[in-house]
């Protein structure tokens, strides 16, 4: 509106007087007018039939129940209807994948309980000493004086065997995640087809409030670590899937084209062009996937599945803000931790590679 | 000429008018102060609490209102006066916080609801003790044919037992009972943070035909719907309850809690819920015909018991409240505070 306005400035006092000028001018607006005038229409008659507050037609049909001697009378709705039908997917899922659930199920536990074995085994000194060293390693002295700082303290707030379990299970969700997730992030960058199927569905896992698949994942996995395990990967999928294909979309094209002219074949373009190219975005989602795994472990304890979440939960439901705390700065210490080491890993390599 | 803004301005100002004019219609609801009921998060509060929002709407004629919430935050708006009435606060279990506002004249008890209820017990599904008729105490877990039953890829070739919710106070006196009746080396607790997540868990193992072994409670909802068996525990004792806790739970204590004001505002209400006699019995009928009708909601269920309970909720209220509720039931009103659904 502003721009017509503008450039018919110069011209207006010409046109305005003159009928065609008037025409064209009603012409331009005609479908806005004419967007407007049924809108009113609609609000006319949708009030002169319906009246104000107007709702949706949503029942299918109604029944009428005995009550005494009198009837109560029910509704079958479209969600309704529709809920059932989804409720009755689910069951029958639960019941005709139970071979398939249980195998998941089993194979996830076994890995979970063998790591958090060896993780209690052996001695917490070494575990703060040895992680102290690599911070060092890798850092500067602040990140070992962090590191050690931050172990400590989950070992003297009583801490230190649901943070085990916490990094076992992240570990194992991680580890998922990036089998699921780098083969797909590939196809993805590879066809616009499958990429544009999966954005909507990775839009879905990040925003779909987390105890709506969460109560179809205890029905298939029953409550524990593998549920968990189900919520914290479909939480934490996303990031790596999204990196990794808008990382090798970023490669230069030149640089394949020149790869491909030189004979290579498809997969060899992939796995020495266009994935190393794209390793600091990679990387990036890798960490960002860590991150969100470790964000899912108070839901994850919804289920069963053990760790730090456990003693965020207990303290809310006793209404201890202090414990709550305490529990919930383990969990941002463990973040910290892990976010710099993977970073300064990462960051690490690259310095070496521009150092050589 | 009719410009576009002013036909704008035009649609807008009309629809402005219209809105405020729906807002207007339903002012002017007498003098009486609206009761607001703590609408607590699981299906008997909600029942309970549209039967009683119906006798006090067609009844004694107090507008009502409810406010959807969790146990905690609407116990804290209980003692704030932000809701007035709760028809379900859980004894032993929520001891504590009770017992803190009751001292600081917060609340008032009105009575019981729900009695006559079995607390909570250690339960396995019907179809399974069919098959081990044997199995039938929490003795028995010691065996290891049992035992064997319920091990999953978690428990350490113990037997997983789906406990109580992380932080309730069963999560605490179950584990003293177990370690009680002597089964630590034998029963690995499995504590869900999340009471819709426990009942998943126990749906899923029935759907399936599975064995599962945990912690219920008359009033949950798969003790009401599933076919359950409890497994016989020592006696409750207070000399047990008090040192080891090896004997079973004591039967549920369920209260009616009033805000303090609602005692001097709405003296007829409070008298009515005094009597209120609502028990276990009448809400597993509830429930039983909520699992047929699985289009019901909590008002329609409110309204089928209603219908057919006349004799038990005229001994409530007054005559004329009596009169007032069935003509209303007659004519099929609904009182205005009830939620949508529920």
């Amino acid at each position: 509106m502003a721009a017509t306005d503008i450039e018919g400035a110069p011209r207006s006092a010409d046109h305005a007087l003159s009928g065609s000028g008037l025409l064209q001018r009603m012409q331009s607006r005609l479908p806005l007018l004419a967007g407007l005038a049924a809108m009113l229409v609609v609000l006319v008659v949708s009030l002169l039939v319906w009246g104000p507050g107007m709702g949706f037609p949503t029942t299918l049909s109604e029944s009428e129940t005995p009550a005494g001697e009198r009837t109560v009378t029910l509704e079958s709705t479209i969600r309704g209807e529709t809920g059932d039908a989804i409720d009755r997917a689910v069951d029958w899922l639960t019941t005709e994948g139970d071979w398939l659930f249980d195998g998941i199920s089993d194979a996830i536990a076994y890995a979970l309980v063998n790591i958090e074995d060896a993780l209690k085994w052996v001695p917490w000194p070494v575990i703060v000493v040895g992680l102290a060293l690599l911070a060092f390693a890798v850092g500067r002295w602040t990140l070992m004086g962090f590191t050690a700082l931050a172990l400590l303290y989950l070992g003297f707030m009583d801490l230190w065997e649901n943070a085990i379990d916490t990094i076992a299970l992240i570990t194992v969700a991680v580890a998922i995640s990036l089998a699921i997730g780098l083969p797909l992030g590939v196809l993805g960058a590879r066809s616009s087809i499958a990429d544009n199927v999966m954005r909507p569905i990775l839009d879905a896992m990040q925003t779909m409030p987390s105890f709506v698949y969460l109560l179809p994942g205890i029905l298939f996995f029953g409550l524990g670590k593998p549920a968990g395990i189900f919520a914290t990967v479909i939480y934490a999928v996303p990031p790596v899937i999204r990196l990794t294909n808008l990382g090798i979309r970023q490669v230069d094209p030149e640089v394949v084209e020149a790869a491909l002219a030189f004979g290579s074949s498809p997969w060899q373009v992939l796995r020495k062009v266009q994935i190393p190219m794209a390793l600091p975005t990679i990387m990036a989602g890798i960490n960002q996937t860590t991150l969100m795994a470790l964000a899912m472990v108070t839901i994850a304890s919804m289920v069963a599945a053990g760790g730090l979440g456990d003693n965020v939960l207990r303290a809310l439901q006793k209404n201890q803000s202090g414990n709550g705390l305490i529990a919930g700065l383990a969990i941002v210490f463990l973040a910290i931790i892990i976010d710099r080491l993977t970073q300064s890993i990462g960051s690490g390599e690259k310095g070496r590679m521009s150092a050589g | 000429m009719l410009t576009r803004y002013k036909l704008f301005a035009l649609t807008m100002i009309s629809m402005l008018v219209l809105a405020l004019a729906a807002a207007c219609e339903d002012d002017g609801d007498g003098d009486k102060e609206t009761l607001v009921f703590s609408d607590l998060n699981w299906t008997s509060a909600q029942v309970q609490n549209r039967i009683a929002q119906y006798i006090v709407e067609m009844g004694y004629e107090y507008p009502t209102d409810v406010v959807l919430g969790a146990t905690l935050p609407l116990f804290q708006g209980l003692r704030a006066g932000d809701t007035h009435i709760t028809m379900e606060i859980w004894l032993p279990n929520q001891d504590e916080a009770w017992n803190e506002a009751q001292a600081n004249g917060e609340v008032v008890s009105l009575g019981q609801s729900l009695g006559k209820d079995w607390q909570s017990a250690f339960v396995i599904p019907a179809y399974l003790q069919e098959q081990y008729p044997d199995l039938d105490s929490v003795d028995d877990l010691k065996d290891p044919q049992f035992k064997e039953l319920f091990v999953s890829a978690e428990s350490g070739g113990k037997a997983r037992l789906v406990s109580c919710v992380i932080g309730w106070a069963c999560e605490e006196v179950n584990a003293a009972q177990i370690e009680g009746y002597g089964l630590s080396d034998h029963v690995h607790i499995v504590n869900p943070g999340d009471g819709a997540a426990g009942n998943a868990d126990i749906y899923g193992a029935y759907e399936k035909g599975e064995p599962w072994l945990g912690y219920q409670w008359g009033t949950n909802d798969p003790a009401l719907v599933l076919d359950l068996v409890r497994l016989t525990e020592p006696a409750y004792s207070d000399e047990c309850w008090f040192t080891t806790k090896a004997c079973a739970y004591e039967d549920a204590t369920i209260l009616i809690a009033a805000h303090p004001d609602v005692v001097t505002n709405a003296p007829d209400v409070v008298a009515f819920l005094r009597n209120w006699t609502f028990d276990i019995g009448q809400y597993s009928t509830v429930a039983a015909w909520l699992q047929d009708n699985p289009d019901a909601d909590a008002n329609d269920a409110a309204l089928w018991w209603l219908n057919g309970n006349e004799a038990v909720w005229s001994s409530w209220v007054t005559e004329d409240a009596a009169e007032a509720i069935a003509s209303a039931l007659e004519d099929g009103e609904t009182p205005d505070g009830w939620p949508e659904e529920g």
